[in-house]
């Protein structure tokens, strides 16, 4: 099994992981926000996060992207322990926060040449690479225009393409489709489908189910904090989850 | 070089902004030009840069007569006689005069009493008490009490200089000595040649440029200060767009974050100091003094400490609102304390001393020195510029202290 960090590509165990999470907690001024989170995600799978808003997706995100530290617990990457402080390792990750994160001074092309130099991504294969995501993300038309003035749906997906320009093997997904039309969703879902086709591991954080049902192999339901879930969605009955979110964690 | 795309991205933001380019580099010339224009007459006496005096001559004597030319004959001073003291005082309220000096009608009968001992001894003798022995006053507004005090001494020196040749020409063994030199007779002499002043500050007294040698180092340490209200919102704006997110997942550290978003404004700042002493000369045609090269170490530590000290005001607020409060608030307060708004001169000595706590008034000093002076004094200069980058260090250190406090409290810090 190969997969890609950084433009390169590493050779993996058949049966290792891409990332390997265990009992991540993270409380704020002793407020618990997540507790004992432990699941992992192979190369090429697109593993669903399923959860009402403030179940603690999004702080599970963001100690994997390496923006928080967590309280406790370990975070493996491809293979290797990966925690707060590690810099290098994070050019094989692809971070796409929930909310949009891009500079509106500066035009689509620009965005894009910014995040792939600081990845690291060589100025020769750079000019190509931004061709490459414009045309991915369906951006093209719009390459030189000011991200300010783009549509929302124009501006989600850029928000997506900065996560991919520098070709992460780890791709992580909070709510991306949040605000945008159905067309542009689909687009947004295809892309994410190919990554995955192509070795990219997706984590996908969302509360809608029908993305989770189309996208993803397996999920995990999370309820205030914990993990209350987890299975393969092809033989899943995605009704039995109301009963995961209705109910209060501890009882389980 | 990671730092570098930082540092590239926040210079191509930063050059698109075009108010606040306007705000670091038009606006500070728009302020000196109109600052030159209105306060030129405070700052260096008169756009001509000559002492306007009324003389009122009461004794109508050929003594009173040259004192009044001796006062005349004085490239700095411009005259005006007037025949009333009403008059004299009327053009002093009006502004036309700084002060006016009033020969009183007992002055020739009191010059008669001088002797050559009163000359020789002026503090224990009939000239003791000054002009006021010679029954001549200087007057001028209550508000200028040094200004009166100045131009009585001047005026002063020039009766004894007439004084000097009347008393010492009656003396027998001097009148005989002049009648057999009559050239030396100072009747047949009366204009002597113009005090000499060094040719450098010459052309600087009596240059319209003058007033810009105090404003534009002012408002060029004032206006740098500036940039630490874009600097902090510039901060604020990564954490407010969530961009910060996206720099804290890339593979850079935090000291590389740090360094790309501080260097952009610094090279901002060292320009703008450029310009605008490149302004003062091509539009204002002020002098750089005798070192104008020594004035670029001045510049790039005041960045320094401009740069830092926006890093320090990016880590304490946490709000564009706060920025625009206490940015503005830490600029304006700032140059009042260190003398950007008024000459330093003017300031009491205690707050001279005061205002060294500040790193403008460090760079003014440092201004000040090559601007102003013939001999710059080195050491000072050398000596300010290592304090602008101790305070850089100080204020960096902070910064980096309050950075990551605030990340140990929220998420959300470089």
């Amino acid at each position: 099994m190969y997969t890609r960090t950084n433009l390169t590509f590493v050779m993996m165990a058949p049966d290792a992981l891409s990332l390997e999470v265990a009992g991540l907690c993270k409380s704020y001024n002793g407020k618990t926000a997540v507790e004992d989170i432990s699941f992992s995600v192979k190369p090429g799978e697109l593993f669903g996060l399923l959860g009402p808003n403030g179940a603690g997706k999004t702080t599970i995100l963001h100690m994997l992207a390496g923006v928080l530290e967590p309280d406790s617990g370990k975070i493996r990457l491809l293979g290797k322990p990966f925690t707060f402080r590690s810099v290098a390792e994070r050019a094989s990750i692809g971070f796409v926060p929930q909310d949009l994160a891009l500079y509106s001074e500066l035009t689509v092309r620009e965005n894009l040449r910014f995040f792939g130099g600081l990845y690291g991504v060589p100025d020769h294969t750079l000019k190509l690479r931004i061709d490459e995501v414009l045309e991915l993300c369906d951006l093209i038309d719009c390459a030189d225009q000011l991200a300010q003035v783009l549509s929302g749906g124009k501006k989600r997906k850029l928000n997506l393409a900065l996560g991919l320009i520098h070709q992460p093997s780890i791709l992580i997904l909070d709510e991306p489709t949040v605000g945008i039309d159905v067309e542009s969703r689909v687009r947004v879902l295809e892309n994410i489908r190919s990554q995955a086709k192509q070795g990219v591991s997706v984590l996908y954080a969302t509360h809608y189910l029908e993305e989770i049902r189309a996208l993803c192999g397996r999920v995990a339901v999370l309820n205030r904090g914990h993990l209350v879930r987890c299975f393969e969605a092809s033989n899943f009955r995605f009704e039995n989850i109301y009963e995961d979110l209705l109910s209060h964690p501890a009882r389980q | 070089m990671r730092a570098w795309q930082i540092v590239r991205k926040d210079l191509v933001i930063l050059l698109r902004d075009r108010r606040a380019l306007i705000t670091l580099l038009i606006l500070p010339i728009v302020f000196i030009a109109i600052l030159g224009l209105t306060t030129g007459q405070i700052l260096t006496g008169r756009s001509t840069n000559r002492l306007r005096l009324t003389l009122v001559d009461q004794n109508r004597s050929s003594l009173a007569q040259q004192v009044i030319q001796e006062i005349s004959k004085d490239p700095r001073i411009e005259v005006e006689l007037e025949e009333s003291v009403t008059a004299a005082e009327d053009r002093i309220g009006q502004g036309a005069s700084t002060a006016a000096v009033i020969i009183g009608e007992g002055f020739s009968r009191k010059a008669a009493e001088i002797q050559l001992i009163d000359l020789l001894e002026i503090p224990d003798r009939r000239l003791a008490e000054g002009l006021g022995s010679l029954d001549v006053q200087v007057r001028s507004k209550t508000t200028l009490p040094l200004t009166r005090a100045a131009i009585s001494q001047l005026v002063f020196l020039k009766t004894l200089q007439v004084l000097a040749r009347y008393v010492t020409s009656r003396l027998p063994l001097v009148k005989a000595y002049i009648d057999a030199h009559p050239q030396l007779a100072f009747e047949a002499r009366p204009n002597s040649a113009a005090p000499e002043v060094n040719p450098y500050f010459s052309d600087l007294i009596a240059s319209r440029s003058a007033v810009y040698l105090t404003l534009v180092p002012s408002y060029t340490v004032m206006f740098a200060f500036f940039l630490i209200n874009f600097m902090a919102r510039s901060f604020i704006g990564e954490r407010t767009t969530g961009t910060l997110f996206r720099l804290k997942a890339a593979p850079v550290s935090n000291m590389v974050v740090i360094t790309g978003k501080i260097v952009p404004f610094f090279l901002v700042a060292v320009v703008q100091g450029i310009i605008l002493f490149a302004a003062g000369r091509l539009l204002f045609g002020m002098s750089w003094g005798v070192k104008p090269w020594m004035l670029l170490p001045v510049i790039v530590s005041t960045s320094l400490a401009v740069t830092a000290l926006g890093l320090l005001t990016g880590a304490l607020v946490r709000s564009e609102v706060q920025v625009v409060a206490y940015g503005t608030f830490l600029v304006v307060v700032l140059a009042g304390i260190s003398g950007c708004l008024m000459p330093r001169d003017w300031m009491p000595p205690t707050m001279q001393k005061v205002s060294l706590v500040t790193p403008h008034a460090w760079a003014l000093l440092a201004y000040d020195q090559l601007l102003t002076t013939e001999r710059p004094d080195l050491a000072l200069v050398a000596l300010s510029c290592a304090v602008l980058v101790g305070f850089a260090a100080l204020f960096f250190a902070a910064g980096l202290i309050c950075f990551r406090r605030l990340r140990r409290n929220s998420n959300v810090s470089f």
